[in-house]
């Protein structure tokens, strides 16, 4: 068990410079890709300035909070798809049986899925978040090293929905069409603040889309320091990518091949 | 005097006759089919605006609109109903980048140059079908969404023609706009990147969130500067602004920023099929 934990993990630290060195063929397309990512979502943060600029605060919360929550957010979604750029991608690689290119190799397919590419885009949203942080937060170096753990849990949250979203194409034949909208929906409420919803709504956005653990949570454990939600929030974490990844075991049962097992070679 | 009137009258009709060939027909009739067609993304868009919808509502329910200063006259249904139309505009203009940016990737813009019609004519004449059946249907949505959440309508009979054709004209300056940021491709692989800029400058230059009353004076100036307020603030200010004077002026900048958006679509496409005859596909 521990030399298969390790072959994987091996595995995984040689797709991912691999990802990242195709990604930088092209190292103008990467630099502007990373660039007006960060610079687009500054733009979007404005719009925070400008309400707190006409407002004293929301329920409560400060720009900082709300800088926190969009970095945390970006940070997150950045870090998800930076490394594991294929989950984006993978709903459309289910529809055109590229699956069989990954079947045929002596590891889990998920993993060669998932680490098959990254998005530059990704770069200018984990620089996103520490400027943010850094610029309206007024964090500790140890509330910062916090938020950067918990970034890592917010990105596996992610990296979880954004495949269960795109195994909808193993059990719906219109699911390739629903994918993006739905990761959009779900990038959407992520980036929000959660305050101002009622109690159900706030129990949906933390169990069935799990988009309160994104941000909403783990500022609301910064704010407060709270040890016990950072460890849920852990929890959380390795609980959604377990049922993801289940999630993706059932759907590759009902897989047909796309006759595309020529090209493992 | 009747004469003239006359003839002015058979003028314009011509006019319109001419514009509205058979080709613009079938172009306008094949957006409204396409756009009926895509159903299920329709759907998953109504899902998205929905939620959108819901989100600011709840933010706004709980924003502080007491500490704005009198001069502003603004207050959580207001906001609410200012949002359902900015959203309105952007969902039903639709992701027309993506498709112009894939048609130049995939070699159908280079294509066009052998048909009689250029590429932005055609699709200009299709997103007014795509347009016109996209903003009712959301239209229809949107106002279901602010009656269940303000419980209350807050326009009254004689805005809702210039409400309307302000949406329209909106939706149609988005689509000009999508066509020169995908039309970005044929120079390099910037139309992304672009595209990102250009949609974040829109919703914070326009007041997609916020209506630019609320911006600090030298935003304000900026933003009037480009078509983004034309697109989102315009129609989404009758809400809170409902002069008559307000609206004509409102819409007669909408309109002049059009023809600007659309002139400029030309001349870049121009400029495109140049490099496109120069350097092949």
């Amino acid at each position: 068990m521990w030399n298969e934990i390790k072959g994987t993990l091996h595995y995984i630290c040689i797709l991912i410079p691999a990802a990242l060195k195709a990604a930088l063929q092209n190292k103008a397309a990467f630099c502007s890709l990373s660039f007006f990512m960060f610079f687009q979502n500054m733009i979007m943060f404005m719009i925070w300035v400008i309400y707190f600029a006409n407002f004293s605060s929301l329920h409560g919360w400060k720009l900082s909070d709300l800088a926190t929550l969009y970095g945390l957010a970006a940070f997150s979604f950045g870090l998800a798809f930076l490394l594991c750029g294929g989950a984006l991608d993978l709903g459309r690689s289910v529809v055109d049986g590229e699956l069989d290119i990954y079947l045929g190799r002596p590891r889990h397919p998920l993993i060669g899925l998932l680490f098959r590419e990254s998005r530059a885009s990704g770069l200018g949203d984990i620089v996103t978040g520490p400027i943010l942080w850094i610029g309206f937060g007024h964090y500790t170096p140890l509330e910062l090293g916090v938020l950067l753990i918990l970034g890592v849990f917010s990105a596996l949250i992610i990296l979880a929905t954004a495949l269960v979203i795109n195994c909808l194409p193993f059990f719906a034949a219109q699911g390739s069409r629903m994918t993006d909208q739905l990761l959009e929906s779900f990038i959407i409420i992520s980036c929000y603040p959660h305050n101002g919803f009622g109690m159900v709504v706030k129990i949906v956005l933390l169990t069935v889309i799990p988009a309160g653990f994104v941000a909403y949570l783990p500022i609301e454990a910064i704010r407060n320091f709270n040890i016990l939600q950072m460890v849920l929030l852990g929890c959380a974490a390795i609980f959604y990518m377990s049922l993801a990844v289940i999630i993706f075991n059932q759907g590759l049962q009902r897989y047909t091949s796309g006759n595309k097992m020529l090209e493992v070679k | 005097m009747n004469k003239s009137h006359f003839m002015a009258e058979s003028q314009v009709r011509g006019w319109i006759v001419t514009a509205l060939s058979p080709a613009h027909r079938a172009f306008i009739s094949f957006g409204c089919r396409q756009a009926w067609q895509e159903r299920v993304v329709l759907l998953l868009q109504f899902v998205t605006y929905t939620l959108l919808i819901t989100i600011f509502s709840s933010i706004f329910l709980i924003t502080p609109f007491k500490e704005l200063p009198t001069t502003i006259a603004l207050n959580a249904n207001v906001m609410i109903w200012y949002i359902i139309v900015t959203e309105l505009v952007t969902f039903s203009g639709g992701q027309n980048f993506q498709g112009v940016r894939s048609d130049v990737v995939g070699g159908e813009f280079s294509a066009s140059l052998q048909r009689p019609k250029s590429y932005f004519r055609t699709k200009l004449w299709i997103w007014v079908g795509t347009n016109l059946v996209r903003s009712s249907v959301f239209l229809l949505l949107g106002t279901m969404l602010g009656l269940i959440f303000t419980r209350g309508f807050p326009y009254h009979w004689t805005q809702i023609p210039f409400l309307l054709l302000s949406i329209y004209i909106s939706t149609l300056i988005y689509c000009a706009i999508h066509f020169m940021l995908g039309l970005i491709e044929v120079w390099g692989p910037y139309a992304r990147s672009a595209m990102w800029v250009s949609q974040k400058s829109g919703f914070l230059l326009g007041g997609l969130i916020l209506p630019l009353q609320l911006y600090p004076q030298w935003l304000q100036t900026l933003a009037w500067a480009t078509p983004y307020p034309a697109m989102l603030n315009i129609p989404g200010k009758i809400v809170f602004d409902p002069s008559l004077t307000d609206m004509a002026a409102g819409l007669a900048k909408q309109i002049l920023w059009l023809v600007i958006t659309i002139g400029a679509g030309f001349f870049i496409e121009a400029r495109a099929y140049d490099i496109i005859r120069k350097r092949g596909q």
